[in-house]
């Protein structure tokens, strides 16, 4: 789709996010040294602390790629909701409250008050940066989506510019995150989006919402194959897609344009060819304006109706299951020319089937039968294998979400600053419910996206401030500059989190290198300036990959590296350091590995067709924590057994002396 | 009893409560896991189950998705409760204590 930078959009965007910085940069100027932010906790009250729990935890990652999700697949995007929501109670019941009794506040803190080791110092410093850098990638492929059609850029635009003033940020003042600044963004976040559900009940659902699409709109055609040809002439294409249902048609004006065979009927199709430096959408040159069709329309409505009228939030969903919803497949051709075509055609689908999970082509193996082995055709083993990793890349998601958000970093701490242990639950119980009104929000928000006629087919993640531009330009530019601002702290919190596990941990404490307080801020920012650079270059080459997607690798990560160490630490008095070292290096490589060496990293990252990816994968599903987390669990409890004579001896070498 | 005693009783008393308090909150999180896990098994080996009708003209998967929401909710608005009503003293003689 192509994008113009709207005047009034720009003003109000710009001019959100500067207010948010500047007041930031004033709470933090009040809160000058660390001991003085985290003493100002003491002083506020617990439901700004609930709320500012949900600006935290409430990243771009979880409003842009959920609703992209929900809006292309349906209910899967839905299930990352379920499973961040879920996250938090492995964190308050299993983790928060034992370690608080340790009188300790971060997974780092625990561990050296236990043990004082230079191992464990060097793994869970190397965790934290890789964490931090895996949750980074999404925050920066989320700005390029915000900022495409706010501004007319291209995505990489949009990433080197969250990247560029988050490290001038970083690297000239230093960013604190106030309680306020986040209060601030999360009631914004949560309150807008009950707005738009409510604009999106008030507006129903629409057969043909095109001409709310600002004229944009594209009415696609579906005919029987002989009304088609009498317009159209047949162009002869290269050999590979002869096995494949697609003609080459060319109209009356010269365009050509391809569409899908389908028993007697055609349908019209979208594409975009790229042969080197040359890029074909729909029959035109890019160069020359050629735009794929905004799309995203219910197909029919229950009794054929062509508009609702306003709809409850039940009889919403419900309508919607009823109905037929027109959603696009996707194929790839590589032409022996060496052209690349992406192909997006016509898929109507029923309602019923996208208001369960199993659309998404990750989690589809859920939603068909454990085949029937025949010990006789081999082929029917490897579908049942097929489908048994479908099923465990599917729990394996579960699984990692759930566990993560205990895992990651930096979203316990604000649960011990508040000034007591009821002020603590009391603000974790406001947390959560404006965090699950806002996982609430998102199946409406998907829905709402997926029927909006806005949808732009080569970007997920752009789906809901489209949605949001669907009401007009001043709620687009209001959903832009949350989301934007949002990421702009989270950003500066990883990259002030990854330079500070670079500067501390790893060059202070463990090669201890004595330097002098100016020479370590110095060291601090120049180490901010490289993460953010990492950063920047990364979500470059990850901006194909809806964001909530690696998220949800950002948890597999934290999960497999954290959680064993974490919850042995607390309930495992025979814990070694030895034992906690080997499970957070074997949990972090093990994962790391198992994600990079995927068939959707094979596809989305280097750059391999769908085909080619399948047979290069090295792993059988995406996603590693069923195996890696377990494998956690094992190294710590092999090794520390292991390594238990030692420690016993060391203890009596000590008592002795 | 001298008052030294009486110190020493009342934070025993008040450690004691707030161990009570942590292993209630494990029970909670049991109780949790094997809804979601309910769920994850539904989803995984029984999916038809997901499109039956429930409540208000949804479907299982939508009032089951919505439930572990509100449930996680409840849970966390239980164990605020628990807490206030077991150690009602412990948050201002801790702060003395720290303080």
């Amino acid at each position: 789709m192509q994008y113009h930078a709207s005047p009034l959009a720009l003003v109000i965007f710009l001019g959100f996010v500067i207010s948010v910085l500047l007041l930031s940069f004033w709470l933090a100027s009040k809160a000058k040294s660390a001991s003085g932010y985290f003493a100002a906790h003491g002083e506020i009250p617990w439901f700004i602390n609930g709320i500012a729990f949900a600006g935290d935890y409430l990243s771009a990652a979880s409003f842009l790629g959920i609703c992209g999700m929900i809006a292309f697949y349906g209910y899967d995007g839905f299930l990352y909701s379920i499973g961040y929501l879920a996250g938090w109670i492995v964190a308050l019941f299993v983790i928060a409250e034992p370690l608080k009794k340790l009188g300790r506040f971060t997974f780092a803190d625990a561990l050296d008050k236990k043990f004082n080791s230079r191992g464990i110092k060097i793994s869970a410093a190397i965790s934290t940066l890789v964490v931090s850098i895996f949750y980074l990638i999404p925050q920066m492929v989320g700005a390029g989506a915000l900022i495409k059609p706010l501004l007319g850029l291209e995505q990489h635009w949009g990433v080197l510019i969250v990247g560029g003033v988050v490290i001038g940020i970083v690297a000239t003042a230093g960013m604190v995150s106030t309680t306020w600044v986040q209060f601030i963004k999360g009631s914004l976040l949560v309150a807008f989006c009950a707005g738009l559900t409510i604009t999106i009940l008030a507006r129903g659902l629409w057969r043909n919402p095109y001409d709310l699409a600002h004229g944009s709109g594209h009415a696609f055609r579906s005919d029987k194959a002989d009304a088609v040809l009498r317009d159209h002439t047949v162009v002869p294409s290269d050999p590979a897609w002869s096995e494949k249902p697609y003609v080459h048609l060319r109209d009356a004006n010269g365009l050509v344009t391809i569409w899908r065979k389908e028993k007697e009927r055609l349908t019209e199709a979208q594409y975009i060819t790229k042969l080197q430096n040359t890029v074909t959408i729909n029959g035109k040159p890019k160069s020359e304006g050629g735009a794929l069709y905004p799309v995203g329309n219910v197909a029919q409505l229950p009794k054929e109706a062509d508009h609702t009228g306003p709809l409850g939030p039940a009889e919403f969903l419900s309508t919607i299951e009823s109905s037929q919803i027109l959603l696009w497949g996707k194929d790839e051709i590589k032409e022996a020319s060496g052209a690349t075509t992406t192909v997006w055609y016509q898929k109507p689908t029923t309602g019923a089937k996208l208001m369960v999970p199993g659309n998404n082509p990750l989690f589809k193996a859920i939603a068909s039968e454990m085949p029937q082995v025949d010990k006789a055709a081999p082929a029917s083993r490897d579908a049942w294998y097929k489908a048994l990793w479908g099923r465990l890349d599917f729990i394996s998601l579960m699984l990692a979400l759930f566990c993560g958000t205990a895992a990651l970093p930096h979203i316990l701490i604000r649960y011990y600053t508040v000034k007591d242990a009821t002020s603590a639950r009391k603000s974790t119980v406001v947390g959560i419910g404006a965090i699950g009104l806002f996982y609430v929000l998102t199946l409406f928000l998907g829905f709402g996206a997926m029927t909006s006629g806005t949808l732009d087919l080569s970007d997920t993640n752009m789906s809901a401030p489209l949605l949001a531009r669907s009401f007009g330009e001043l709620p687009f530019a209001c959903i832009s500059a949350i989301a934007f601002t949002t990421v702009l702290g989270t950003v500066s919190g990883l990259i002030m989190a990854a330079s500070g596990a670079i500067v501390h941990d790893l060059v202070t404490n463990v090669a201890q290198v004595k330097l002098s307080d100016e020479r370590t801020v110095r060291l601090a920012k120049w180490a901010a300036v490289v993460v953010g650079a990492v950063a920047m270059w990364l979500g470059i080459q990850f901006q194909k990959m809806n964001v909530t997607f690696l998220v949800g690798w950002a948890f597999n990560i934290a999960a497999s590296a954290n959680l064993p160490a974490l919850i042995m630490l607390l309930f495992w008095p025979r814990t070694t350091r030895q034992g906690i070292t080997a499970s957070i290096v074997i949990g972090m490589t093990t994962s790391l590995g198992w994600v990079l060496g995927s068939k959707e990293a094979m596809q989305n990252v280097y750059g391999l067709t769908a085909q080619a990816a399948a047979e290069h994968a090295l792993v059988p599903f995406s996603q590693p924590a069923i195996v890696t987390v377990p494998l956690g669990f094992l190294a710590l409890v092999i090794v520390s057994l292991l390594t238990k004579a030692e420690v016993a001896a060391d203890q009596a070498l000590r008592e002795a002396a | 009893m001298d008052r030294l005693d009486l110190v020493q009783d009342g934070a025993m008393r008040e450690e004691a409560a707030e161990r009570r308090h942590r292993r209630f909150g494990l029970r909670l999180f049991v109780a949790y896991l094997l809804v979601y896990a309910g769920f994850i098994g539904i989803a995984a080996f029984q999916h038809a189950t997901f499109s039956s009708r429930s409540i208000l003209g949804l479907n299982v998967a939508v009032v089951y998705g919505f439930g572990l929401i509100g449930l996680a909710f409840a849970l966390a608005l239980v164990f605020l409760f628990a807490g206030s009503k077991s150690c009602p003293t412990t948050d201002s003689s801790k702060n003395q204590g720290n303080g």
